[in-house]
C-alpha cells in the first residue's frame, strides 16, 4: 500500500469521486488555486494548503468552481445544487467562518428532508479546517465539532489519519445527507497506508486504535495520535484501549459502553472547549448506560473554556498535551473517594 | 407468541404517579386466579393491594421489595408453566415489536445493563452457533474477541448495531435464544462508589454481602465488610490481630518513610546536670510541673531556630522551610503510635509548652485529637528514657524534616569529656532526611540541641 499524506488522501477522495460519478462538483474560495499571476499557472496551489491541487486542471470550472469571498453564497448554491440533483462538496476553508452562513447549513440544509416529509435528498458535503496547533489565533483554530454534532440533520466527520479521511470522505459524498468534514489542519503533513483504490468507511463505527484492558480513552481527531503515544508509553504498566469514534455524529456509544464494560475506567480527551461538548456527551453516556461498570471517576481532558490563544506557548498549553492524558490515565487507576464526599455522605445518610 | 403477560402498576386515584413495592403475596413459580391478590404496593398517600387483573402462573418479579415504578411499569410477569424463561426474556426484550413502547415508559424491563454488557466469559456455544467468524462480518471488537474464545461464527448471530454489525449484547441474545447461558466475567453487581470504596479499602467485591437493590453491592455493604476482621486462618496457638484503622495507618506511614527517605542518623551523649538542676528548681513548690521532655521540647525548638535549614518538610519537589517550630511528641497508645504537635514551640514560655503539652497527650488517650493537631510540623520527639532505654533510632515521621531519639540519663562515673567531673549523660539519635539535611547541617543542629540542655536557662528566657 502507498503512504500518502492526509492531505494527498483527501485529494484522493476528491479525485476518485469526481472521476466516477458526473454529478459530483466542488465549490469554494480558492479551491482551483491561483498561480499568482503566472500564465498558465492557474490552479496549480489548489488552495491555501494545496489539498484540493491539480483538480482544477484535470476537471474544469464547471466541475470545480471557484467562487468569490461569500460564505453564505457558496452553501447556499451547495445546498440547492443537492437538492436538485448534484452532489457538491464546499469548502468553508476555515470552518470557523461559518458562522457568516450558517442558516444555510443548520436551518435549510439540515431541514430539508424533515421539513418535506422525506421527499428529498440532500446530498452535500462541507469541508473545512479545523482546530489549533498553527498560531492561527482565536479566529482561526477553533474546534466547532460539538456545534455541528447538535445539529438533527447534520452528519459529523471527524478523521484522525489519512486512511480513514479517504475512506470517510468517500462515504460523505455518497451519503444522502449533508455532512460536515472537519480536517484537522495539523494533520495534513502526517502521512500513513493509504489504498490506491476507491473504500467507503461506514459512518458511526469507531475504530479501537489501541487494544487494552484497564482504561479506555476516547479520543477525538488530533487528540487521537496523542492518546495512542500515551498508550504505548505506558505499554507494560497500564493496559490502554483507545477508541477513535471518527463521526461524532453518528456517534459509536455501543463500542465505548462495551470498553468501558471491560475496563471500568474511563478517559475522554477532546480539543474543544469543555462545555456542552463530545467529552461530557461521552462521560454522560457511560454514567447513564454503563454506571455500575464504573471502577474510578470518569476523566475529561479539554481545552479551557477560552479562545485559542495565538501565542505558541500558550496554545501548546491550551491544547491537551500528552503528559495530561497520562497524568488522567493515572488518575483513574489510583483514584480514591475524596475524604469530602465521604464527609458529605455521612452527613446525608445519618 | 406463548401467553406471556404483564402485571402493572394500577393507578388508583388521580394523582397517583408511582408505587412503591412493600411485599410480594404470591411467590414466583405458584398460580393465581383474576382477584387474587398479587402484592402490595404503597403511594404516597395509601396503601394497597394488587389484585390479578386475569388468572396466571407468576413467572418472574420484575420489582423487588422497596423498588419504586411508575403507574403502567410492569411489576411481575404472568405466563403458563411451558413457556421458557428464554421467551419471557425476548418478550421483555421486546425485540422491536409492540412492546418497544412499553420499555420507554419502564426501565425496569430494560435489559439489566451488567447482562447487555456482559463481558466474555461464558459456557460453551450451542452448536448452532458455533464456527468460525471470518473477515467480512462486521462486528466490535469485544463481540469477535468473544467470538473467537468461544468458537462462535458471528455470521449466525443476528446483528442490531449500525451497518450490521454484531454486539456483544447480540451475541448474548442470540445464545439466550439457543438455550445456552452466558455468566458475566465479573459476576458482581456493586455501585461505582461501591467500587471506588472497594479498591480503595482492600475489600475484595466478590466476598461482601450485597444488600442493595437487584442485589447490587452498596457503599454501606463494602464497609461494614471493611470493618469486620477476615476469618481467622491462624494456626491453633496463635490469633491474627487485622490491620486496621491507626495501626494500618502508622504502617503504610512508616513503610513509605523506610521505603522512600535517605535517612541518616547522628549520635550524640548530652550532659543532663544542668537540665536536672533547672527542673528541680522549677518544680519546687509550682503547680505546673515540669517534664524532663518538656525540657527537651523546648530546646529543641530552639534549636530548630538557630538552624533553621532544619525546620523543613519535604514535599513533592520542594523543601518548605517554616518560621515557627512545630513539634510532634510520639505518645504511645494502647492503638498505637499517637504524634500530637505542639505549636510554635519556641514563641511559647515553657510553662506554656509545658500545659499544652499536658493536655495533648490527655486527649490522645481519650481519642479526641483533632486532625490538624496531628499532622505537620517539622520535627518529631521520642523519648523512651522512662523505659530505661540507652539509645535507639527512630524513623522520620514524613514530611518532617528530622526525628529526634531520646535515651535515659546515666550517670556516668567515670567523668565526661576528658576527665571532667562525674555526669548524668542521656544518648540521643538524630535521624535525618538526607533529601533536605546534609550530614553538617543534622551536626549543627545537634550541636545547638546540646549546647541549649547544657545551658538551659536560655529555655527559660
Amino acid at each position: 500500500m502507498a503512504i500518502r499524506s492526509f492531505r494527498e488522501a483527501i485529494n484522493d477522495a476528491l479525485r476518485d469521486a469526481l472521476s466516477s460519478d458526473p454529478t459530483v462538483i466542488l465549490i469554494g474560495e480558492d479551491i482551483a488555486g491561483g498561480g499568482g499571476g503566472i500564465p498558465g499557472s492557474h490552479g496549480s496551489s489548489g488552495g491555501m494548503l494545496g489539498v484540493t491541487k491539480g483538480l482544477f486542471n484535470k476537471f474544469g470550472p464547471d466541475r470545480v468552481i471557484d467562487t468569490p469571498i461569500s460564505e453564505s453564497a457558496i452553501m447556499g448554491a451547495a445546498a440547492g445544487a443537492a437538492l436538485t440533483g448534484l452532489r457538491p462538496v464546499a469548502e468553508l476553508m476555515f470552518m470557523d467562518f461559518f458562522g457568516v452562513c450558517f442558516d444555510q447549513i443548520y436551518n435549510q440544509a439540515a431541514k430539508f428532508r424533515y421539513m418535506f416529509g422525506g421527499t428529498t435528498r440532500t446530498p452535500m458535503v462541507v469541508r473545512g479546517m479545523v482546530g489549533a496547533g498553527f498560531g492561527s489565533a482565536a479566529q482561526h483554530s477553533q474546534a466547532l465539532w460539538p456545534i455541528f454534532t447538535h445539529i438533527p440533520g447534520l452528519k459529523v466527520v471527524l478523521p484522525s489519519n489519512p486512511y480513514d479521511a479517504k475512506g470517510l470522505l468517500t462515504r460523505a459524498i455518497r451519503d444522502d445527507d449533508p455532512v460536515m468534514f472537519l480536517e484537522h489542519k495539523v494533520l495534513y503533513d502526517t502521512k500513513g497506508e493509504v489504498p490506491d483504490h476507491s473504500y467507503e468507511i461506514p459512518f458511526g463505527v469507531g475504530n479501537v486504535t489501541r487494544r487494552g484492558k484497564d482504561v479506555t480513552v476516547v479520543a477525538f481527531g488530533r487528540m487521537v495520535l496523542f492518546a495512542n503515544e500515551v498508550a504505548d508509553k505506558l505499554a507494560g504498566e497500564i493496559s490502554v484501549e483507545v477508541i477513535d469514534p471518527r463521526t461524532t455524529s453518528p456517534l459509536d456509544t455501543e463500542l465505548m459502553l462495551e470498553s468501558v464494560a471491560k475496563t471500568g475506567r474511563l478517559v475522554v480527551v477532546d480539543e474543544a472547549t469543555p462545555l456542552c461538548s463530545l467529552a461530557s456527551e461521552v462521560i454522560s453516556v457511560i454514567a447513564t448506560d454503563a454506571h455500575g461498570f464504573l471502577r474510578s471517576a470518569p476523566q475529561k481532558i479539554t481545552a479551557p473554556h477560552t479562545p485559542v490563544p495565538a501565542a505558541p506557548v500558550l496554545e501548546r498549553a491550551y491544547i491537551p498535551q500528552p503528559d495530561r492524558i497520562e497524568a488522567a490515565i493515572r488518575a483513574t487507576m489510583t483514584d480514591r473517594v475524596p475524604a469530602r464526599h465521604l464527609a458529605l455522605i455521612a452527613a446525608m445518610n445519618p | 407468541m406463548p401467553d406471556i403477560r404483564l402485571i402493572e402498576v394500577p393507578k388508583w386515584g388521580l394523582s397517583m404517579e408511582e408505587g412503591t413495592v412493600v411485599k410480594w403475596l404470591v411467590p414466583v413459580g405458584a398460580a393465581f386466579a383474576e382477584g387474587d391478590e398479587i402484592c402490595d404496593l404503597e403511594t404516597s398517600k395509601i396503601s394497597n393491594v394488587v389484585e390479578a387483573p386475569f388468572a396466571g402462573v407468576l413467572r418472574r418479579v420484575l420489582a423487588d421489595v422497596g423498588v419504586t415504578l411508575p403507574v403502567g411499569a410492569p411489576l411481575a410477569v404472568s405466563a403458563s408453566a411451558e413457556t421458557t424463561e428464554a421467551e419471557i426474556d425476548a418478550f421483555l426484550t421486546g425485540s422491536g415489536s409492540q412492546e418497544s413502547a412499553l420499555t420507554v415508559t419502564a426501565p425496569a424491563v430494560r435489559l439489566p445493563e451488567e447482562q447487555a454488557l456482559v463481558q466474555a466469559t461464558g459456557s460453551a456455544s450451542p452448536a448452532s452457533l458455533s464456527g468460525t467468524t471470518d473477515d467480512t462480518v462486521v462486528a466490535t471488537p469485544e463481540a469477535r474477541a468473544y467470538a473467537e474464545s468461544h468458537g462462535l461464527n458471528l455470521a449466525k448471530v443476528t446483528a442490531s448495531g449500525r451497518g450490521g454489525r454484531v454486539s456483544v449484547a447480540d451475541i448474548v441474545v442470540a445464545l439466550a435464544a439457543n438455550g445456552a447461558e452466558v455468566a458475566p466475567a465479573d459476576p458482581v453487581r456493586a455501585t461505582p462508589l461501591a467500587r471506588r470504596l472497594a479498591g480503595q479499602l482492600g475489600v475484595d467485591l466478590t466476598a461482601v454481602e450485597a444488600t442493595g437493590p437487584r442485589g447490587r453491592v452498596q457503599r454501606a455493604d463494602v464497609e461494614r465488610s471493611a470493618q469486620v476482621p477476615l476469618p481467622s486462618v491462624a494456626p491453633a496457638g496463635s490469633k491474627d490481630i487485622p490491620i486496621t484503622g491507626t495501626r494500618k495507618v502508622i504502617a503504610e506511614r512508616l513503610t513509605a518513610s523506610a521505603r522512600d527517605i535517605p535517612q541518616f542518623r547522628l549520635n550524640a551523649a548530652i550532659r543532663l546536670d544542668a537540665l536536672l538542676a533547672l527542673r528541680a528548681e522549677l518544680n519546687a513548690g509550682a503547680a505546673q510541673k515540669i517534664s524532663v521532655t518538656d525540657l527537651i521540647v523546648k530546646a529543641s525548638g530552639r534549636a530548630l531556630m538557630q538552624v533553621p535549614a532544619c525546620n523543613v518538610q519535604v514535599l513533592d519537589g520542594v523543601i518548605r522551610q517554616f518560621d515557627a517550630a512545630d513539634i510532634c511528641l510520639a505518645v504511645a497508645l494502647p492503638g498505637g503510635l499517637m504524634t500530637p504537635k505542639i505549636e510554635d514551640v519556641n514563641a511559647k514560655s515553657l510553662s506554656t509548652v509545658a500545659r499544652e503539652t499536658a493536655a495533648l497527650i490527655e486527649a490522645a488517650r481519650a481519642g479526641k485529637l483533632m486532625p490538624d493537631q496531628m499532622t505537620g510540623g517539622t520535627f518529631t520527639i521520642s523519648n523512651l528514657g522512662m523505659f530505661g532505654i540507652d539509645s535507639f533510632d527512630a524513623i522520620i515521621n514524613p514530611p518532617q524534616g528530622a526525628i529526634l531519639a531520646v535515651g535515659a540519663g546515666r550517670s556516668d562515673g567515670h567523668g565526661y569529656m576528658n576527665g571532667d567531673k562525674p555526669a548524668t549523660v542521656m544518648n540521643v539519635t538524630l535521624t535525618c532526611d538526607h533529601r533536605a539535611i546534609d550530614g553538617a547541617l543534622g551536626a549543627q543542629l545537634l550541636q545547638a540541641l546540646r549546647e541549649t540542655i547544657e545551658a538551659p536557662l536560655q529555655i527559660v528566657i
